[in-house]
């Protein structure tokens, strides 16, 4: 019987797992780095930075069409072997290095907003080694099932949570319109593109997604419901707060979810979303330790890639318990972010010209 | 990967009953509703009161414990709040915690010391405070005010300021201030803040609204009175807005948060009498800002409607189109002059608006550098200020015409 | 020993070890006297009593015959009045004329469902089911007719899937009158009943049903092989096969599940399930289920739309107050008080400062007690019993706040969750969410809020990542597919067409709307 197990993964799902690697950034450090540069404007620079991949997905996606293979196989088939195992141990390092600091970010946002007297390691480890390794270890299918089945209460918590602060606003604040000024937002918002750059590493995905018009449309779709809501929220924290102290604030979302009331009914409600947002944490790194288990195994030729998982776990709370504290690790995150956003922009780029450059070379 | 689970288990087992910090029975912790901020007399040290609310006092039955008072205060001096839970600990055996914390008291002496916006500044550090808790300057010493006061009816603590800090809303006498506009405006903008005390200084003005804290003509009940606000600026307060001054500074802010206010007039018809009204906020008021010229002009325009509902002339305005345009004339003229006088004040003495125009402001400027460069706040006081009330009287009360008693006596 | 070992090192399917395979295959001879012996013996006569013969001579062919049947098994009456009379009264035939055995069973006999049969496996067979096996003298062939005459008790009302709203009967435990309460539903010829065997030494028949035309063969063929896999040498009910031919018989997630209800059998195969019916069971087996086969009952469909989805909302509601309440509450007392009201935090703080155990302790203490109180109030004999165990719970819990061993909201706690679990519709939903729970209070206990998320989290990809017979169990949820949209809430019945693709139909959309019964 059974279509399912095929173990594809449809438009839906893949959609899911996307909004779940990339939407979540709205509720840790990354609307400071980009407040910290756009200001009044930062609202912008995630509509600009999913613009600037919209380019590369687009090329990269007839590409995959045409090879219908993943994105790894396509770059050893178009670079070669050993430039190919290169620049997926590059993407590897680029993803499972934002794993572990992310993973420390999320322990401190908890230990810092929530669990003063808990221990980092103590949240890494059931976090990471916990939950995130149990999703991802039930495979590829389970974890976009799960993605489906929670991503749709995530959208509408956050527009829940839009609602009930939506009276505590003041739109004026998101004046003046350009912020820092046209010139660093643009700049700025090419820098930090890597926050959408896992558009164009789901593409490794390529062969498990049903058909190719799925992958399409998930990706599309998945580039732009994330960059909107990571817009919308980052309007609503100046409109909440206001500049400058929207810049002094360590994690906007945690304090915006204090803020939120409904009615007079309950207003301190934010317990409610800290379970909310841990269930998209622990999915988000299942997600990240599943991609780069299967990169690992692509690099190191391993095929069942599934066992890497868990010691890929146990080194990233390890790597992730390195930085004393989280603003320390907030200068490498930049630093990565930086490199990375070079990569996934330039990859699809790369590709293509390789690409044309054989079909002239052949006939 | 079974095999693998087990010892993972174990591991995790092992973690998890290592423990968490974090558990702590209810009745462990001590719930704090209100503290209040003083000056000591050393320098750079405060003194700080907890009001902490008994459990056992007004909650349930089962729990009811007789002859103990509703909130235990503790007053400590240390160099900061935090240092000042801490210390508080000596004394009592359960933990303090802020989770229940609403208001926050600051006694005026410290409010308009240099130390205060160090000490706020570093409290909202403390995870545990809140932003959405509310800020109260007191006239005299907060410990002070904490004590004195002593509702008959709400004799728990929070209930108290839950209940007081709703009926705000309908009239407007002291500003809705809360942390987080607090610091919004720690810059050259003026933040108001609500101005309690109590203290009785009764004195008797024709306008009911004049009042500032402690001076309302009331002769018994509990001492505390709200009324008007302090002018806080780059966190010190500098002054103090009364009733009215305090009203007029929420209508001309672009989002009006008075739901409801009454506010009485010299009746244009008789000089003799007064005539009571009940204004509703209706929408938004508009605001523009020109900063091409200099001096600087601001338009407001403030929309609201009006009820009637006690006329002491008895003078009859139902059906009379006459009359009803005199009175909205006089009412609009009223506002605007007691706004401009207001506004004129705040250029001269305070130099800053608390009106959020500056936001209405940035709306001119590109970027953030340009606002910044530009100085708001130097250009406000001498800018052209142009207000403008619309007023439309929505009803007359339940009589269509005043009892004809004044005929009668003729 | 060797007969064993050789089986063992064989390894022979189950079909060719079962005790009716120990019965010699001999063909029947042509003495009457032996047939007779032979079969007396296989059935241990005279010791047993069971086998019961009667011995005559048929005019028509002016032969002996004797006509054996098992008592209890067929039905006596059919016997004399369509079988013994008609031997008897049949007319001599004229010389060289007479009838074949296959003439006296298609014209002799006035009974339905005869056949020849030449061996005396199929004739202990036939009579263990209840057919009457006629062996003729001189004949290498006997008849056998079908006169099973069980005793069974009549058609009566669903005891634990109560409706108030639509049909009221209830499968009984004879497989052809529950066959016969699904066909008066399903009116349909491609609605196929295969039967196959459990069981070695006293082996059962097991009813497959599925409606051909929209059923997945592969499904079929997965089923049958999971119940010819069952190694037992009796499998009485299904309740028992349904543990046999289970995926998971540790995990808490029922993948098979049972109905009394013809109705809703009806439904489940115009869905695409497979059904399966077995003698001595007044249920069906359903065999591939997902979490919406358990969420639902016969009555959502049976009320207006409205109506229906109130109750679900109602029901998803329960599901999650019994999840989670318990947890919710210690994490929040422990861990979140800010998210108490403070008037509310006072009053337990208040209370709990005369509670001598830690909020832990107090819980599971509650806790255990009401699953003791539930227990007992089963085996108390009236039906009243879980209403006693019930209001028993609350007054004990009023004794134990005056007592000072609990805080008088954690009985209310307790009470409300208690009172969730008992609107869930599937027996097997409410065990699993009440064992879950403790789990979930665990995890609150250690980590709060924080532990709460990440056990759900797991949970739900624990449950999202299993699979009844194939078909995922949040499907057509997640994965996504095509469906009827008949899930958490049901489209008016007008826009409820299409049939689960999970469970890759044959047919996408339905043809026909009838027997429109819950799933």
């Amino acid at each position: 019987m059974i279509r399912v197990s095929d173990g594809k993964i449809g438009g839906r799902e893949f959609f899911a797992i996307i909004y779940s690697m990339m939407a979540i950034r709205i509720t840790n450090s990354t609307p400071n780095l980009l407040l910290d540069s756009g200001i009044t404007a930062a609202w912008m620079m995630p509509l600009l930075s999913a613009a600037f991949l919209l380019g590369p997905l687009l090329l990269l996606l007839p590409l995959l069409k045409k090879h219908n293979i993943g994105l790894v196989d396509l770059l050893y088939k178009l670079t070669g072997n050993a430039f190919g195992r290169l620049i997926t141990l590059a993407l590897f390092v680029a993803i499972f290095s934002s794993t572990s600091l992310n993973g420390r970010n999320y322990a401190d946002i908890v230990t810092t907003m929530y669990y003063p007297e808990t221990s980092v390691l103590l949240i890494m480890v059931v976090l990471i080694l916990g939950a995130s390794f149990y999703i991802a270890h039930r495979g590829l299918e389970a974890v976009s099932r799960t993605a489906l089945l929670v991503v749709p209460v995530f959208m509408l918590t956050s527009v829940f949570l839009i609602i009930s602060v939506a009276s505590q606003l003041n739109y004026y604040y998101v004046f003046p319109i350009a912020g820092s000024g046209a010139g660093t937002i643009l700049k700025d918002s090419v820098a930090y593109s890597a926050f959408y750059g896992d558009i164009i590493l789901i593409g490794i995905l390529y062969a498990y997604v049903r058909s190719h018009g799925a992958f399409r449309k998930a990706a599309l779709w998945g580039l732009w419901v994330p960059a909107f809501k990571m817009a919308v929220f980052l309007a609503v924290y100046v409109m909440m707060f206001d500049y400058p102290a929207v810049q002094n604030i360590a994690f906007p979302y945690h304090h915006l979810t204090r803020m939120a009331m409904i009615g007079t009914v309950a207003n301190h409600v934010e317990a409610v979303f800290l379970a909310l947002w841990f269930i998209g944490a622990s999915l988000h790194f299942a997600i990240y330790l599943y991609l780069s288990a299967f990169l690992l195994g692509k690099v190191i030729n391993y095929r069942e890639f599934e066992y890497l998982i868990l010691p890929l776990a146990g080194i990233a709370v390890v790597l992730g318990m390195i930085p004393d504290n989280h603003l320390q690790g907030e200068q490498w995150r930049k630093l990565l972010l930086e490199v990375s956003s070079g990569l996934f922009l330039l990859l699809p780029v790369l590709l293509w010209v390789l690409d044309r450059f054989r079909k002239k070379a052949k006939p | 990967m079974r095999r693998i689970g087990w010892k993972l288990g174990i591991v995790l087992a092992a973690l998890f009953l290592s423990g968490c910090g974090e558990r702590l029975e209810l009745e462990m912790q001590a719930f704090v509703v209100a503290i209040g901020l003083d000056k000591a007399e050393k320098e750079n040290l405060i003194e700080v009161t907890f009001q902490i609310s008994n459990p056992q006092v007004n909650t349930s039955q089962a729990a009811e414990a007789q002859k103990e008072p509703p909130a235990d205060i503790v007053t400590i001096t240390a160099p900061d709040l935090l240092s000042a839970k801490e210390m508080a600990q000596s004394s009592l055996p359960r933990k303090i915690t802020f989770s229940h914390l609403e208001t926050i008291l600051i006694g005026e002496e410290l409010a308009r010391d240099k130390l205060f916006k160090h000490i706020i500044g570093s409290a909202i550090i403390d995870p545990e405070m809140r932003r959405e808790a509310m800020m109260i300057v007191t006239k005299e010493p907060a410990k002070d005010f904490i004590k004195n006061n002593n509702p008959t009816m709400e004799t728990r603590p929070h209930k108290y300021y839950e209940f007081i800090r709703q009926n705000w809303k309908h009239t407007g006498y002291v500003p809705l201030s809360n942390l987080n506009t607090f610091y919004q405006r720690t810059d050259h903008e003026l933040f108001l803040a609500v101005y309690a005390t109590a203290q009785r200084d009764p004195e008797e003005h024709e306008n009911d609204d004049t009042y500032l804290a402690g001076q309302v003509p009331q002769s018994s009940g509990d001492p505390v009175q709200m009324m008007g606000s302090a002018i806080l600026r780059n966190g010190q307060m500098i002054g103090t807005l009364d009733g009215e001054e305090t009203r007029l500074s929420q209508l001309l802010r672009r989002k009006n948060l008075i739901e409801a206010m009454t506010a009485s007039f010299p009746d244009p018809a008789n000089e003799e009498y007064r005539i009571s009204v009940v204004f509703n906020r209706s929408e938004n008021s508009k605001i523009r800002v020109n900063t091409d010229r200099s001096p600087a002009k601001v338009e407001v325009m403030v929309p609201m409607k009006m009820r009637i509902n006690s006329n002491l002339s008895l003078e009859d305005y139902t059906r009379n189109e006459e009359r009803q345009k005199r009175l909205v004339k006089a009412v609009e003229e009223r506002l605007e002059k007691k706004s401009d006088e207001l506004v004129m004040k705040l250029q001269e003495e305070y130099g800053g608006e608390p009106f959020v125009w500056y936001a209405a402001t940035r709306k001119n400027f590109w970027t953030m550098k340009q606002f910044e460069d530009y100085g708001w706040s130097e250009h406000f006081t001498e800018a052209d200020v142009d207000i403008d009330f619309e007023i439309e009287i929505e009803s007359f009360g339940e009589q269509i015409r005043p009892p004809s008693l004044k005929q009668g006596g003729k | 020993m060797s007969d064993f070992l050789k089986r063992l090192f064989s390894g022979d399917s189950a079909e060719d070890r079962s005790a009716l395979n120990q019965v010699p295959n001999d063909p029947f001879s042509d003495r009457l006297e032996d047939n007779v012996k032979q079969l007396e013996d296989l059935f241990l006569y005279p010791a047993n009593d069971a086998l019961k013969s009667r011995a005559l001579s048929i005019p028509s062919i002016n032969r002996r015959a004797r006509v054996l049947f098992i008592a209890g098994a067929a039905d006596t009456e059919k016997i004399n009045d369509h079988i013994i009379r008609p031997l008897l009264a049949s007319q001599p035939a004229e010389e060289g004329k007479e009838p074949s055995v296959d003439d006296i069973k298609d014209n002799t006999l006035t009974i339905t469902g005869s056949e020849t049969i030449a061996d005396f496996r199929e004739a202990v067979r036939r009579l263990i089911n209840g057919s009457t096996v006629i062996l003729i003298d001189g004949e290498k062939n006997a008849i056998a007719a079908d006169t099973a005459g069980f005793e069974k008790r009549s058609v009566s009302e669903p005891t634990r899937e109560i409706v108030i709203k639509g049909p009221n009967n209830a499968f009984v435990e004879a497989t052809d009158v529950n066959q016969s309460l699904i066909r008066r539903q399903l009116k349909d010829h491609r609605l196929v009943s295969e039967t196959v065997t459990v069981g070695k030494e006293s082996p059962q028949n097991v009813s497959v049903l599925y409606l051909d035309n929209i059923v997945d063969k592969t499904l079929v063929q997965n089923v049958k092989d999971r119940i010819a896999r069952v190694d037992k040498d009796a499998v009485l009910t299904l309740s028992a096969l349904e543990e046999l031919i289970e995926e998971r018989p540790y995990s808490l997630f029922p993948s098979i599940m049972t109905t009394e209800r013809p109705d809703r059998t009806s439904s489940f195969l115009l869905e695409g399930h497979v059904v399966l019916l077995m003698d001595n069971s007044p249920e069906a087996l359903i065999a591939p289920i997902t979490f919406w086969s358990l969420f639902h009952t016969a009555e959502d469909q049976f009320l207006r739309w409205a109506y229906g989805n109130f109750a679900r909302i109602m029901r998803l509601i329960a599901l999650f107050t019994a999840l989670l309440v318990p947890a919710i509450y210690l994490a929040v007392i422990t861990f979140h008080p800010e998210m108490i009201p403070t008037d509310l935090l006072l009053a337990i703080a208040g209370t709990r400062e005369r509670v001598p155990f830690p909020s832990l302790m107090e819980l599971l203490l509650m806790e255990i007690t009401f699953e003791i109180l539930r227990e007992a109030g089963v085996r108390v004999p009236t039906p009243l019993g879980t209403t006693i165990g019930i209001v028993g719970a609350l007054i004990l819990g009023q004794a134990a706040v005056q007592a000072n061993l609990v805080s008088p909201l954690l009985v209310v706690v307790i009470a409300i969750t208690g009172l969730s679990s008992f609107a869930l519709p599937d027996l097997g939903l409410s065990v699993m969410v009440r064992i879950l729970r403790f789990g979930f209070i665990l995890a609150a206990f250690l980590l709060g809020f924080i532990g709460i998320a990440l056990a759900f989290a797991a949970l739900l990809a624990y449950a999202a990542s299993i699979k009844s017979f194939g078909v995922p169990f949040f499907s057509p949820l997640s994965p996504h597919m095509p469906s009827s949209r008949d899930l958490f809430l049901r489209p008016i019945s007008r826009k409820q067409n299409l049939r689960p693709q999970s469970l890759s139909p044959q047919e996408s959309k339905r043809t026909e709307q009838e027997g429109g019964a819950g799933s």
